[in-house]
């Protein structure tokens, strides 16, 4: 993401377009792969759950310590929620079951009943993130070409500038990762790099990358969530195969 | 002409001394600019270009303080100029590289980002003094004249003299707490002492080290020395060589990305009647990352401080808010 603040003196300068510019920069590059989807209503939101069992929440919302729940590519809503979860913000639950359109466009007999049923999506969704502290994000790698000069390749999902955003319930988070510098660097020594080039052709790859959060910046309409990255795997889209795994990044 | 156009053409031009003048408070920085607004606010008959400067630039500590360039670390400054350093700092350097340089916030230029009433102070120009002198309205208005047939002749006026420079230096940060960004500067060589295009490139290239790229433009000479955040040149083998530019010129704008690091950038320009001759040269030099993340910083600190002005209220509207009469 680049943003080019200062203009030319004299020259017509569009605020809008700075405005635009500095828009862009808060959102970075889109998300490659999941977490991409439009926002979701609460049955989305209900359905998405952990990967593995979410423990509840031992010292309440706002508290980045003691989680130790994982989610799987989590989708809009459910990053949402988690931002809420993580930035010890009362999620506005009745403001979000009174804008479903479920509830806006039921009958009016029906809409105590529909209200009810919109609600515990919603808090159902909500539950579900309680605990998590860890990512496990599956996305387009955007494999650089081989830079002999330093000897790597640069996964540039991972680059500083990628920033994934998750939008919801009139809420944007951007998910940002603090040691991108150094997750980003496939260091390959220069008489392998032919070998990995001519087996990975033309295919796209993705990456597997497991990720653990460490800050959350709540800023006006959302926030950003800081993650680390602990580990990451290429592997092929269409075989499946493991390219490269690297297990431990250093800050 | 008529009387009532030439009244019309004294009321603009009038109006836009008006604007031009610098808002008495409208920078913080030590001594810069204080003296400026005041000397400004009340000019006192004709002033030769060195008395505006000695008005204008206040108190100035030459030679600047500059830390010493680490070893190993790409050299990013201009005549001791470079990001990192405060806003003060920066405008003491610049003032310094030249006796009749004033420095000038420029509140126009910069980020357009909510500072929820905070006076944020995004950077600053310098150019060198020009003489205080006097003109009656029919000079005005023969200068107008003057200007309006050059405009429609098509004719170049560069707004700078050989001899002079001009520079724009970016900053970000918390009010009171700005640092520059990037720094760039214009230098215009005297008349009949051009130095050689190739000599200019030899002493960039003594001083700034092995290039990223080499690019003429037409006949501008170009060159670029790109880092990656760690401090590495970019090489034409790097994913991030086509991502990372900079801007040489002072009215041009900058790009941030927390991809790139350090960019160093250089037009070296001939003269038209002798190409091998260099007119001027232009250097600008971004640190990317870091400024970006001052940007992001910035945001989220003037973010902080507004909650805490918010909350401060609501506690306040706890202790002695009128009722509302039902």
């Amino acid at each position: 993401m680049r943003i080019n603040p200062f203009p030319r003196p004299g020259t017509p300068v569009s605020i809008g377009l700075a405005l635009a510019a500095l828009l862009l920069a808060g959102c970075g590059q889109p998300p490659a792969a999941s977490g991409t989807a439009t926002a979701v209503g609460g049955a989305a939101a209900a359905a998405a759950m952990p990967a593995q069992a979410a423990a509840p929440a031992a010292a309440g919302t706002g508290n980045l310590a003691g989680r130790s729940g994982t989610l799987n590519n989590p989708d809009n809503a459910t990053m949402v929620f988690l931002y809420y979860d993580l930035a010890g913000i009362p999620p506005p639950v009745g403001q979000w079951v009174e804008a479903d359109q479920r509830v806006r466009y039921a009958p009016g007999a029906d809409k105590a009943a529909r209200r009810a049923a919109v609600r515990a999506e919603f808090e159902a969704g909500l539950a579900a993130v309680r605990g998590i502290g860890a990512l496990q994000l599956t996305v387009q790698a955007n494999l650089s070409s081989y830079d002999p000069t330093y000897g790597e390749f640069t996964v540039g999902a991972l680059s500083p500038g990628a920033v994934y955003t998750f939008k919801a319930q009139d809420q944007t988070v951007n998910l940002k990762f603090d040691n991108a510098l150094a997750a980003q660097s496939w260091s390959v020594p220069k008489d392998q790099a032919q070998a990995i080039v001519d087996r990975i052709g033309n295919d796209s790859l993705l990456l597997d990358a497991s990720v653990h959060i460490r800050k959350v910046l709540p800023g006006p309409g959302g926030g950003t969530v800081v993650a680390h990255v602990d580990s990451w795997r290429l592997r092929d889209s269409r075989s499946g195969n493991t390219v490269a795994r690297v297990d431990t990044i250093r800050d | 002409m008529h009387t009532t156009q030439l009244a019309g053409l004294l009321l603009i031009v009038g109006l836009l001394c008006a604007c031009g003048a610098d808002k008495p408070g409208a920078t913080t920085a030590a001594g810069v600019g204080r003296a400026a607004a005041s000397a400004v606010a009340s000019p006192s008959g004709d002033a030769s270009a060195e008395e505006v400067a000695a008005a204008a630039r206040g108190d100035v500590d030459c030679p600047a303080d500059a830390a010493p360039h680490a070893p190993g670390t790409p050299v990013d400054d201009i005549v001791g100029v470079r990001p990192g350093m405060s806003y003060e700092q920066a405008a003491n350097a610049v003032m310094c590289s030249g006796p009749l340089l004033v420095v000038k916030p420029e509140n126009g230029r910069g980020f357009e980002i909510n500072t929820f009433g905070q006076t944020l102070r995004q950077g600053f120009s310098a150019r060198f003094a020009e003489p205080r002198v006097h003109k009656s309205g029919r000079q005005i208005v023969q200068e107008m004249q003057r200007d309006a047939m050059a405009r429609g002749m098509n004719a170049v006026r560069q707004d700078m003299q050989p001899g002079q420079s001009k520079w724009f230096v970016a900053t970000m940060g918390m009010p009171g707490q700005e640092k520059a960004i990037s720094v760039a500067r214009e230098q215009w060589f005297d008349q009949d002492r051009n130095p050689t295009v190739d000599s200019v490139e030899q002493a960039l290239l003594a001083k700034y080290g092995a290039f990223t790229e080499r690019n003429d433009q037409g006949d501008t000479h170009q060159l670029r020395w790109a880092y990656d955040p760690r401090g590495r040149l970019i090489t034409e083998t790097s994913p991030l060589f086509n991502q990372c530019h900079g801007a040489a010129d002072p009215d041009s704008g900058v790009s941030l990305s927390p991809d790139c690091g350090l960019v160093v950038a250089a037009h070296v320009v001939p003269l038209r009647g002798n190409p091998a001759l260099a007119q001027y040269l232009q250097v600008g030099v971004v640190d990317q990352a870091g400024g970006y993340q001052a940007l992001t910083d910035a945001r989220q600190g003037l973010l902080a401080m507004d909650a805490e002005r918010r909350a401060q209220q609501v506690r306040d509207a706890g202790k002695n808010a009128q009722a509302p009469q039902l």
